[in-house]
């Protein structure tokens, strides 16, 4: 996988990609995040998508497919 | 509808993958461009998948972009992605006596074996090959590749 380094970090319980500087998830409320995460799936309709409905997302938004 | 056509791939320089899917979405939300989703899966480098019932808007998503080398023919449907997007945990799939390689952390690139595998925490034994004397460490189950199974690893040892 390429060396990422894009200025994301994941919440660790619903995978979703925030910018560094924020502090509680706006999906989920929860405060844990880390930086070590790969993949990464776009939702823009989660209604229609197959990959949101595979991995249960039904906000649109970044995700991250594995966050450590 | 499960197992239609809708998953098209994006090829890119190698190492760019996240930097182009981000371009795509910007460009599906300000031209608004049918697409229900984008993903960069770590098995698939050089790779974009596009999630669209449209196939054409591929081409229109993707063109000009900086780093996209083209699109590739044909199409895929979730039953050829889903291993890539929703892989099984490496835990289930381990067992005891694999051969393994580490992935991250201070032993990386060391192969071994494992020699005890803790489903409730998430974690393996493994005893490193390439250590003088018995050497276990306990590691996530997530810092670890399978290379081989028990049978192979008795025929295949000497690489």
């Amino acid at each position: 996988m390429p060396k990422r380094i894009l200025p994301f970090k994941a919440c660790v319980k619903c995978k979703l990609l925030v910018p560094p500087n924020v502090e509680i998830c706006p999906n989920c409320g929860s405060r844990d995040f880390s930086d070590d995460w790969e993949g990464i799936a776009i939702i823009i309709n989660p209604e229609k998508s197959e990959i949101a409905q595979a991995l249960n997302i039904t906000n649109p938004g970044r995700y991250a497919l594995k966050v450590r | 509808m499960a197992g239609k056509v809708r998953f098209f791939a994006v090829r890119t320089t190698i190492g760019q993958e996240y930097n182009v899917s981000l371009l795509m979405e910007e460009r599906a939300k300000a031209s608004k461009i049918e697409v229900h989703s984008l993903a960069v899966v770590s098995g698939l480098r050089g790779i974009v998948i596009v999630e669209t019932d449209i196939p054409h808007v591929v081409h229109r998503l993707s063109y000009g972009i900086k780093h996209v080398k083209g699109v590739i023919r044909g199409g895929m449907n979730i039953d050829d992605i889903i291993k890539f997007i929703a892989p099984r945990p490496v835990i289930e799939m381990v067992k005891v006596d694999d051969l393994v390689e580490i992935t991250s952390g201070p032993f990386i690139g060391m192969k071994g074996r494992v020699v005890q595998i803790d489903k409730s925490r998430g974690e393996v034994k493994v005893e490193i090959a390439e250590a003088a004397y018995p050497l276990p460490i306990t590691i996530n189950a997530e810092y670890i590749k399978i290379i081989g199974r028990k049978e192979e690893t008795e025929s295949g040892v000497e690489t």
